[in-house]
């Protein structure tokens, strides 16, 4: 058996993955297991994990004109029952969703193998459950509560990838270095971003392991505050992307500069990244070590795939034409 | 080469990459259906061909029918689907080519650059997952078949 059956860790995850619909690499916060038991297809899928069409194709909504993504005819709904569909101008968003789909071709499905679904997916729910005359229980349904929501955002940014800094003498001070290089413009720009949202100039508590040691890291009250009103400032759309970005890079830095490349015409200046920097900045110290170490298999290049996958995903969801 | 030019190649080539394995798992299940079917006619035949009273010029027809399919069942065996030149091409180009002819601005194009590096990121995802857990792509029904082997046994056809 154990031949067949083999588990790595991957598959392992793959298979907790499978049971709720939004995730990889973390499931966002509240999310109700109630969700899981509607029907649609989405769910369907995640728990058969079975092919159960030949036809993917999309059409246009005669109501709301919007592009529906379509199994057999028949609109792909997502965990809260919503449409799966798209804006008339983002067709090729649509064509995207449709070759996610169209592409599983084997017996078997994993969910995994559809990321920009399950975030678009989370997109049009939030935003469903955020519209002014939703029902209150679709909120607490898939966690959707702006304000728990951007509670357990916020814990990423005392913590962020990007404000924690390695010792100076750890590989020969090579990734400090680089770090140094690629995380301090990055902070100042984000310094001087937030401090629009807030009276005060905001300033970023970073950890410094030669200073701080091994310790926790808080931001000052008026950082999170202005960081919340940026929060506040975004659709539900970009929220959801914008989670998406911060629990894959785990880094709440990483989300800002995603949003403000793709999801706004002019980026502010200084955060002008691509999303390969993106991706860089929050696997830095992940290249460094593999580097000398020496890269594990099954770990390190399939966690290297699948932050960008995801990064990129966001990117894509992100950009209005 | 013009950046758009550019952009659109390795458009074309992600997509390429990531419908390989769809496209050769579809081919290779409409192969699977057609032999059936051709079975399923050669079988008709023979049961034909078993009966008694049968004028001569049936029976040469029915010899010649057989062979024919036999000809045909022969010709689809030969065919590898991965070998099929058309998985070199993208099927419909024409989304593609209105994309690239109504980019505007560096953001237009950097949006499709982005797209191609998600697809092939994705891709390579999937072989990954795919090398690391052999048999992940296994039918219950396969699964089941290779676990009785194993002892032994043989799941009934």
């Amino acid at each position: 058996m154990s031949g067949v059956f083999r588990c790595s860790r991957n598959f392992a995850q793959a298979l907790t993955r499978q049971v709720r619909w939004y995730a990889s690499p973390v499931s966002p916060a509240h999310v109700d297991s109630t969700v899981d038991k509607l029907k649609t297809e989405t769910n369907r899928l995640s728990q058969t994990t079975k092919k159960f069409w030949d036809q993917v194709s999309f059409e246009e909504h005669a109501e709301t004109g919007k592009l529906v993504i379509q199994l057999d005819k028949k609109p792909i709904r997502t965990p809260l029952g919503n449409h799966l569909a798209v804006e008339k101008e983002r067709e090729l968003l649509a064509r995207l969703l449709q070759k996610e789909w169209s592409n599983i071709s084997h017996g078997s499905v994993k969910t995994h193998a559809l990321p920009l679904t399950s975030l678009i997916s989370r997109c049009i729910d939030l935003e469903a459950a955020n519209k002014e005359n939703a029902h209150p229980d679709l909120k607490v349904k898939i966690g959707g509560n702006r304000r728990e929501l951007s509670d357990s955002l916020l814990r990423y940014l005392d913590t962020d990838t990007i404000l924690v800094f390695s010792p100076k003498d750890e590989l020969e001070g090579k990734l400090r270095a680089a770090q140094d290089d690629m995380y301090l413009p990055i902070i100042g720009s984000v310094e001087k971003f937030l401090s629009q949202y807030s009276a005060k100039t905001i300033s970023l508590q970073i950890l410094d392991a030669d200073v701080h040691g091994l310790r926790g890291n808080a931001q000052q009250p008026e950082t999170l505050a202005a960081a919340r009103k940026f929060l506040d400032s975004l659709s539900a759309w970009d929220l959801a992307v914008f989670e998406k970005t911060v629990l894959t890079t785990k880094s709440f830095i990483c989300g800002i500069l995603l949003l403000q490349n793709k999801a706004s015409a002019n980026p502010e200046k200084g955060l002008r990244y691509t999303m390969e920097d993106i991706a860089k900045a929050a696997t830095l110290e992940t290249i460094y070590q593999t580097e000398r170490w020496g890269e594990v298999e099954d770990t390190h290049d399939v966690d290297k795939r699948d932050i960008r996958r995801n990064v990129y995903a966001a990117a894509i969801a992100a950009y209005k034409p | 080469m013009k950046p758009e030019l550019r952009t659109y190649r390795t458009l074309v080539r992600a997509f390429v990459r990531a419908d390989r394995t769809a496209r050769i798992a579809q081919k290779a299940a409409e192969r699977k259906q057609q032999l059936a079917l051709l079975t399923y006619r050669r079988m008709n035949i023979a049961r034909e061909q078993a009966k008694k009273d049968l004028d001569s010029a049936t029976r040469m027809k029915l010899l010649k029918d057989m062979s024919l399919l036999n000809k045909r069942v022969e010709i689809l065996k030969q065919k590898v689907p991965e070998n099929d030149k058309k998985l070199l091409f993208v099927q419909d180009t024409s989304f593609l080519r209105d994309q690239i002819l109504s980019v505007q601005d560096d953001r237009h194009i950097q949006h499709l650059e982005d797209i191609s590096a998600f697809i092939d990121n994705q891709r390579e995802y999937d072989e990954l997952i795919e090398r690391y857990n052999p048999g992940i792509r296994m039918s219950q029904e396969e699964r089941v078949k290779r676990t009785a082997n194993k002892v032994g046994f043989q799941m009934p056809s």
